[in-house]
């Protein structure tokens, strides 16, 4: 019993990743197992539905979940208890600016225009004329998709023809 | 996509009129069973027999067809490469431009994109893609930069791939242009979401993700597949006609239940005993008399 109780006030810190269930983000929480033979630690994945009623979690997106007292669905069990990193405007927590990769996006810029741009160039990308993240999810990005191979040459009409996640 | 039933076996044909084409026991040959006519001629079969109790019900697979890897379908290319001008002048001219006035017109001709190999043409494409997505203007190691060099030689070896598919080794080079691009894109989108779709959407690339690759296409499992979303169907329609009756039931429930419960409290107020029920248009009527 107490196990148990434990177990449901534990938080994991997982990923979000595809899946086609409405209402809901899969999270995969790496979890490290012991292998008594060889004396080391091998990475093991668990996955968990966690309730999302508004979609916020997009795939990459890294939150904390907790074990709901009771399941909401056969499939939804967990809830989503904080978003701690969002895809996408990676912040650096010491300094608060914007990071890509191993640079700040100051740094990019300031070389950037140290070089200036090229004749007849449209500038590149700017961020604060971009749209708010997920604004191609659907159109040119399908990422939050489950890819399969395409199994059937459906109806036009039917939800499933000529559907981008298959290929 | 139509069936014809022989010697006990359904065999799908592709295409409206069918081909019925069987084992070729008993006195029906071959040729006797072709129905002969001009849209039937060029049909040809599926190579697979279908179920007799799905198709039945209407349950029939159609085999999707087979896309090869490097098709633009598969890679996800969304637009076809447009062959750039051919008056414009070749990249390592470029510099020269200013002069190109005052030499004479078979000199420019030499110079252009005219007589140029096709290596000149992919040059000026790439400075064309470029120009639109570099950050500074001797940028072509940023990972966007890379992305649109790599999608121009996409597009143009897919487009000589379409001319000769024997080619072994260019579809081996483009197979690996498509992985490595694929693969710097899954790269960008993780570490820079926002860029990530602006160049998407720039070069008109579809991005999905990779189909499971244990996953086999077979006609058994598409049939099981195509049964269960058959039953949900069947389902939702069924639950959708049974609410529509039980609605259609609702008002004259209704009424009677008035009618019931009014003759009960009729009959309880003839009998001095007091009213235990309460019919529903009328308590709304005492209740308003009451609050006045």
């Amino acid at each position: 019993m107490m196990a148990k109780s434990l177990a449901r006030s534990a938080l994991f810190v997982g990923k979000c990743i595809a899946h086609e269930l409405k209402g809901a983000a899969k999270v995969e929480v790496r979890l490290l197992e012991l292998d008594e033979n060889l004396h080391m630690y091998f990475p093991s994945f668990q996955h968990y539905f966690a309730d999302d009623p508004k979609e916020e979690c997009k795939t990459g997106d890294i939150v904390l979940i907790r074990e709901l007292p009771e399941k909401k669905t056969v499939l939804i069990t967990h809830s989503v208890e904080k978003m701690l990193y969002k895809l996408g405007d990676v912040t650096d927590p010491i300094t608060g600016k914007n990071v890509i990769m191993s640079k700040y996006r100051d740094q990019i810029k300031e070389r950037n225009e140290q070089f200036g741009p090229g004749e007849g160039d449209a500038g590149g990308f700017n961020y604060e004329e971009a749209p708010p993240r997920g604004w191609q999810e659907g159109k040119k990005d399908f990422s939050h998709r489950v890819g399969y191979k395409a199994w059937h040459v459906f109806e036009p009409g039917h939800p499933l023809h000529d559907d981008p996640a298959a290929s | 996509m139509s069936l014809r039933v022989l010697m006990g076996r359904i065999w799908a044909v592709n295409g409206r009129k069918s081909v019925a084409v069987g084992s070729n026991n008993g006195n029906l040959t071959r040729t006797q069973l072709l129905l002969v006519g001009d849209d039937v001629r060029h049909e040809t079969r599926c190579g697979y027999a279908m179920r007799q109790e799905l198709t039945e019900t209407g349950i029939i697979w159609r085999r999707p067809e087979h896309v090869p890897a490097w098709h633009p379908r598969k890679s996800g290319e969304l637009k076809t490469p447009t062959p750039p001008d051919l008056t414009r002048l070749r990249m390592d001219v470029l510099p020269a431009a200013s002069m190109m006035e005052e030499v004479n017109e078979v000199t420019q001709q030499l110079l252009s994109l005219k007589f140029a190999r096709s290596s000149e043409h992919s040059k000026v494409e790439k400075h064309d893609v470029l120009c639109q997505i570099r950050r500074h203007k001797y940028d072509c190691g940023s990972i966007e930069a890379r992305i649109g060099m790599l999608t121009v030689k996409i597009r143009r070896l897919q487009d000589k791939m379409f001319i000769c598919k024997k080619n072994a080794q260019e579809r081996v080079h483009l197979q690996d242009t498509i992985d490595r691009r694929s693969r710097l894109l899954r790269k960008l989108r993780n570490h820079d979401y926002k860029r990530f779709e602006w160049l998407v959407e720039k070069l008109e690339i579809l991005h999905r993700p990779f189909p499971d690759p244990t996953e086999r296409r077979s006609r058994k499992i598409s049939l099981r597949k195509l049964v269960q979303l058959y039953g949900k169907d069947l389902q939702e329609k069924r639950l959708a006609e049974y609410q529509e009756a039980l609605e259609k039931k609702k008002e004259p429930f209704l009424k009677e239940k008035t009618e019931t419960l009014r003759w009960i409290a009729e009959t309880e107020a003839s009998l001095g005993v007091p009213i235990s029920v309460s019919v529903p248009g009328e308590e709304t009527e005492e209740s308003d008399t009451q609050e006045k």
